[in-house]
């Protein structure tokens, strides 16, 4: 089903599963930048692979510090690995620098990509949708960078503290001073709550916020627009203006991620990590790391299906208040052309 | 009017001082106490009366007395300016406390006129004393000096601020932790004269045993009922044990306690053949306590333990019945919150009962109170007083986090040492802190085992720990990752002062979606013996463990030798002496010493005397010196010489090296049944083995070094004291032989706790690559989802 198209009729309540179906159908996609992401992490673990090798000079049995480090070593190489720790904090950042620049391009290329429903070419239309969008995305992505900033400062900042923590709860202002953990508040489970409505809302507004940059992407993508402020504009009123439709699909991905995630591969990652303690087995190593893999690429085809919700979603809202169709009402010369088929050949799609 | 209510108070009291009267060669404090406490305003108005034993061969003409709530009474105090205003990492800003005496008199004389606030009664470090500041020692002068082996009664009324509970004592609302709460007598040494400290930062215990006989009058609303029969439940709990059913009357519950309880003094300690004794007294109150109370049964801990029992009845050389120990009611106090954990605070504190009482001798009390400390008053936690103690929990542990096990075995085991064993703490706490480290890392190994790591997001538990650490965001990283962005301020508005932006600084829920910790952290586990050392490697050679506690170079220094220093000498020195001997020399010091005031040559005396070994030069270089020592071993291995140049044959004639070795070969192939030259001498090739042991530092240890040969043979030798004295190096003598090395390992059965690193104590043929692809993996793993994550910012 080309459910991009502006007539198609997608059941809000599938349109995750589709867009799960369309992302992970685009293997050379995921597959490349997954592969990216685990070339930076190689490029990060060599290190400590080397660091593992040197100290295994005959100073260890095989199945010593294997499934874990030990009070010993970790007190007899500590110095070691807290230089290894931070020089590998250190490169970490810029190879996360790299990643955020990447994600600008990998956004581009998904939703050219997708756009397009492209079947041939699709690195190069990936990489050309990348470039194509990369700066307009950059100045987005800063909006939104500045936007989690304040909703942060807001949160973890004064603001909450002299309006939720102070006014409303009542705490003196000694509460909150560094080792004191509000400790007039009453009680442990008090306090948690507290915490927990502040890291929740701030996880919510991190997800929604995310969630406006689909949006926004997607419509600058739609509409071949430039202003990051009009798009996210633009999105935020979509989302307010129909909060099921725009958020739901998002969610659902989001859950299945989840899902995936920490029902069926965490549990068993950490099954076989426990299975290490019996004895040196490289096997299971290399099948976590093909777990680290999966989990990966499952991740990036979530990220691939947001793009594809985010277009579907962003093109059936902007049809009707900024293009009118005007075949929808007279019809196209020799009749309606489309949909072209209700059952799913998108060989015959309308590219951007 | 004063003194007519003190002569009341004595004449009510002498009852109750009656009961011990006998002749005493120690010094003995028998206090009577009544206070009322109005929690709201966080006062206190107390009296006693104190009757004190001489027991020393001196006349005593003064009487020294401590009033530790003024350590809280302002920044100047010993106690505050030591820590720096802060009490466990918190500044003290409001809440300040204060004791005033408002009457005391002894030998029928009024003496408040005659206080004098005192320094200290012996020199305390270098540190200038604030004698505005502290008033936490007075001294008043008696009218007619104590004989020895004589007795005073003094009464004295006082009052009380009680002070916001940061560290140790105080308020927090309505939960209250009253310890070092009286004006409490100092100790007299005889010829020394009186050893009374003020109430310094890390120190505090030191005083004379003897009984008490305390009632205590609150609010009504600190008790619970009346119940059908119309009894009430007092929210309150105490050393010793409550005496009487409380009364509530008037708005007033009054209840009163006897330590040791009446059942206490009439019962027998197995150890000393006396009734038991405390050396001070605590108590506790909340309304939102609830309380549980359980028994303590030896035969059930024995029956799970029997391995350990054995063994104690071989090292002690005594029949297993004789280690029966006293069953003992364990009250919990617990905060509702907490509630679920009751169970696990009254496991611990079981398995702190047996364990050091199987080693250390019975816990001679009735009864054990264990304190969960109310949100907030975290400071009053991890504390140990008379049959009572202050554990402190969280919400969401688990008994693998050792989270409150450990606090509550340590708090617990501190009921024998000092509690049982009253050495002077201000000046050797690590007879006490350090004895206890030692004892609880023993019983949480063989109890709960090794604690393991968690992470937590917004205070919620996940197993393990990250691999790598996360990307730097200090200066310009944090920069480059959205990390920290501080906001410029030209104009200097002042709502934009320190404004700092933290983009991808995210909410620990979205941190947690970022690590997916199940899918790339790893488990870590911690031995708590091995923990110990690693206490200890954090400052080995600083100040002598038999420094005073508060001469030390610093706190870091204090809490290093008071804790895992002296917890890993102990080990260390168990296996110097065997397992065997150090029991029975602890045993016999925690004997010999109990309801005694040793000091640390009592400890080396009474340990060499127990284990029946001279290890003085022992104490000498690990406790009254800075003795470290790092052991290492370098091995080579490798095949025997390939021979070259002219050898002799068996006819002793010079045979070419190659010319003999085609001969050999020429044996081997049968070619020499027509060629009957003379055969060749089979020429042996031993491996050219070498190991070096070396040793760093002045620590000289009896060293076992084992050698094992590939086919598993194993060689053991011994590197003793005196051949170290030579040389801080020794190559093993090996014996010449054609089979490989396999391993080498120093101290193989893992006696020793004090090398420096022990990463270079072993040498393994095999090495193995396995190690170094799984570390690989898991930064890999958790570095590539991070890495993802970070793009999910472009886009």
């Amino acid at each position: 089903m080309n459910a991009l198209h502006p007539r198609s009729r997608i059941r809000q309540g599938r349109l995750f599963l589709l867009s799960l179906r369309v992302a992970a159908a685009r293997v050379s996609i995921w597959a490349g930048i997954a592969g990216l992401f685990a070339l930076g992490g190689l490029a990060l673990a060599r290190p400590w692979s080397q660091f593992f090798g040197g100290i295994d000079g005959h100073r260890y049995e095989a199945h010593e510090q294997f499934a874990s480090l030990d009070v010993v070593f970790r007190h007899d190489q500590s110095a070691a690995l807290s230089q290894l720790g931070q020089s590998t904090a250190q490169s970490a950042v810029v190879l996360a620098l790299i990643a955020w620049l990447l994600g600008i391009f990998v956004a581009g290329g998904w939703l050219q990509v997708i756009a397009e429903r492209a079947q041939t070419q699709v690195l190069r239309r990936f990489c050309a949708g990348g470039a194509r969008h990369f700066l307009r995305f950059l100045r987005l992505s800063l909006l939104l960078l500045v936007a989690l900033g304040l909703v942060r400062w807001l949160l973890y900042g004064p603001p909450f503290e002299s309006l939720v923590l102070r006014k409303l709860l009542g705490l003196p202002a000694t509460d909150l001073l560094p080792g004191r953990q509000m400790e007039s508040i009453g009680s442990e489970a008090t306090r948690d709550r507290v915490l927990w409505l502040r890291d929740g809302l701030m996880a919510l507004s991190f997800l929604y916020l995310m969630a406006l940059g689909y949006y926004a992407r997607a419509r600058m993508a739609v509409l071949s627009k430039r202003s990051a402020w009009a798009a996210l504009g633009w999105a935020f009123g979509a989302t307010l203006r129909a909060p099921l439709r725009t958020l739901g699909p998002l969610t659902g991905i989001l859950l299945v991620e989840l899902f995936v995630l920490t029902a069926i591969l965490g549990p068993v990652s950490r099954w076989l990590n426990g299975r290490l303690a019996g004895g040196a087995n490289l096997t299971t190593v290399w099948v976590l790391a093909g777990i680290g893999l999966l989990a990966l690429v499952l991740r990036e085809i979530a990220r691939g299906a947001r793009y594809h919700t985010a277009l579907v979603v962003t093109k059936a809202n902007i049809r009707s208040h900024v293009h009118p169709d005007p075949w929808q009402t007279i019809g196209a010369p020799g009749g309606p052309q489309y949909p072209v088929q209700q059952d799913g050949d998108e060989r015959y799609g309308v590219s951007v | 009017m004063r003194r007519a209510f003190l002569t009341l108070l004595l004449a009510l009291a002498s009852p109750v001082l009656a009961w011990q009267t006998q002749a005493e060669s120690e010094s003995r404090a028998h206090y009577v106490i009544r206070a009322q406490v109005e929690p709201g305003e966080r006062a206190l108005q107390g009296s006693l009366t104190l009757r004190w034993h001489n027991g020393t061969d001196t006349a005593a003409s003064e009487l020294w007395f401590h009033l530790h709530h003024n350590a809280y009474a302002n920044n100047r105090s010993t106690h505050l300016s030591e820590s720096d205003g802060m009490l466990r990492g918190v500044k003290m800003t409001d809440g300040w406390g204060w004791q005033k005496i408002t009457a005391i008199s002894a030998q029928g004389q009024d003496l408040t006129a005659g206080i004098d606030w005192m320094v200290s009664a012996v020199p305390e470090g270098a540190q200038e004393p604030d004698d505005i500041g502290d008033r936490t020692i007075f001294r008043v002068t008696l009218p007619e000096p104590v004989a020895p082996g004589a007795d005073v009664e003094v009464a004295i009324e006082w009052q009380s601020q009680i002070p916001r509970v940061r560290r140790r004592t105080g308020i927090k609302d309505d939960f209250l932790l009253m310890s070092h709460w009286f004006p409490k007598l100092g100790v007299f040494e005889g010829q020394k004269g009186w050893n009374c400290h003020r109430f310094h930062m890390n120190t505090e215990f030191y005083a004379d045993y003897g009984t008490y006989d305390v009632t205590i009058d609150l609010p009504e609303r600190f008790a619970e009922g009346p119940d059908e029969q119309g009894r009430w439940t007092a929210k309150v709990g105490a050393s010793g044990a409550m005496a009487e059913a409380p009364r509530v009357q008037d708005g007033r519950l009054v209840v009163r306690y006897l330590a040791p309880s009446e059942g206490d003094r009439a019962y027998n300690d197995p150890i000393t053949g006396s009734a038991p004794l405390v050396h001070g007294f605590a108590w506790t109150a909340d309304p939102g306590y609830r309380v549980h109370r359980q028994r303590f049964v030896y035969a059930d801990w024995a029956a799970k333990y029997q391995t350990e029992v054995q063994a104690a009845a071989i090292a002690f050389r005594r029949p297993v019945e004789q280690l029966r120990l006293r069953d003992v009611q364990v009250n919990v106090l617990i905060q509702p919150e907490h509630e679920g954990q009751w169970q696990r605070h009254f496991d611990a504190t079981c398995a702190a009962l047996f364990f050091y009482g199987l080693w250390w001798g019975e816990y001679p009390y009735e009864e054990i109170t264990v304190v969960d400390p109310a949100f907030g008053a975290s400071g009053a936690g991890g504390m140990e007083y008379p049959t009572l103690f202050t554990a402190g929990t969280r919400r969401y542990t688990e008994p693998a986090m050792h989270s409150p096990e450990s606090v509550t075995v340590h708090e617990a085991g501190h009921q024998f040492w000092y509690g049982l064993v009253g050495n002077n703490e201000y000046e050797a706490a690590w007879l006490d802190e350090g004895f206890n480290s030692y004892t609880d890392s023993e019983v949480l190994w063989r109890h709960y085992g090794p604690s393991r790591d968690e992470t937590r997001y917004s205070n919620l538990p996940v197993w393990g720990r990250r691999a790598a650490a996360l990307p730097a965001t200090g200066g310009s990283a944090g920069l480059l990752t959205a990390a920290r962005w501080k906001v410029p301020n030209p104009f200097d508005w002042k709502w934009l002062n320190s404004m700092t932006l933290e983009p991808t600084d995210v909410s620990p829920f979205i941190a947690w979606y970022r690590d997916q910790p199940l899918l790339t952290f790893v488990d870590q586990y911690t031995d708590p013996r091995w923990g110990d050392r690693s206490g200890y490697l954090r400052g080995p050679g600083v100040d002598p463990l038999t420094t005073h506690a508060f001469a030390h170079r610093d706190s870091g220094s204090y809490r290093t030798n008071s804790y895992p220093r002296t917890a890993v000498a102990l080990r260390s020195l168990s296996a110097v002496v065997g397992k065997d001997a150090f029991l029975r020399g602890m045993r016999h010091y925690a004997d010999g010493w109990r309801y005694r005031h040793p000091y640390p040559g009592d400890f080396f005396q009474a340990f060499q005397e127990g284990a029946e070994s001279d290890v003085s030069w022992y104490f000498d270089e690990v406790f009254r010196g800075l003795g470290t020592v790092d052991w290492s071993v370098t091995v080579s291995d490798r095949d025997g010489w390939k021979d070259a140049g002219m050898f002799p044959d068996a006819s002793g004639e010079w045979v070419d090296a190659k010319a003999r070795s085609e001969a050999e070969k020429a044996v081997g192939e049968g070619e020499s049944a027509e060629a009957p030259a003379p055969a060749p001498e089979k020429a042996a090739r031993p491996r050219r083995q070498e190991v070096v042991i070396s040793r760093r530092g002045s620590l000289r240890l009896p060293l076992t070094i084992a050698v094992r040969y590939e086919g598993g043979e194993e060689q053991r030798y011994v590197w003793t004291r005196e051949q170290q004295e030579q040389c801080a190096w020794w190559r093993l003598p090996l014996p010449a032989g054609e089979t490989k090395l396999s391993s080498v390992v120093i101290d193989p059965d893992r006696g020793y706790y004090l090398d420096e690193n022990m990463g270079d104590n072993q040498w393994y043929a095999k090495g193995s690559t396995a190690r170094s692809l799984r570390w690989g993996e898991r930064v890999f793993t958790q570095y590539s989802h991070l890495l993802q994550f970070f793009s999910g910012f472009g886009g």
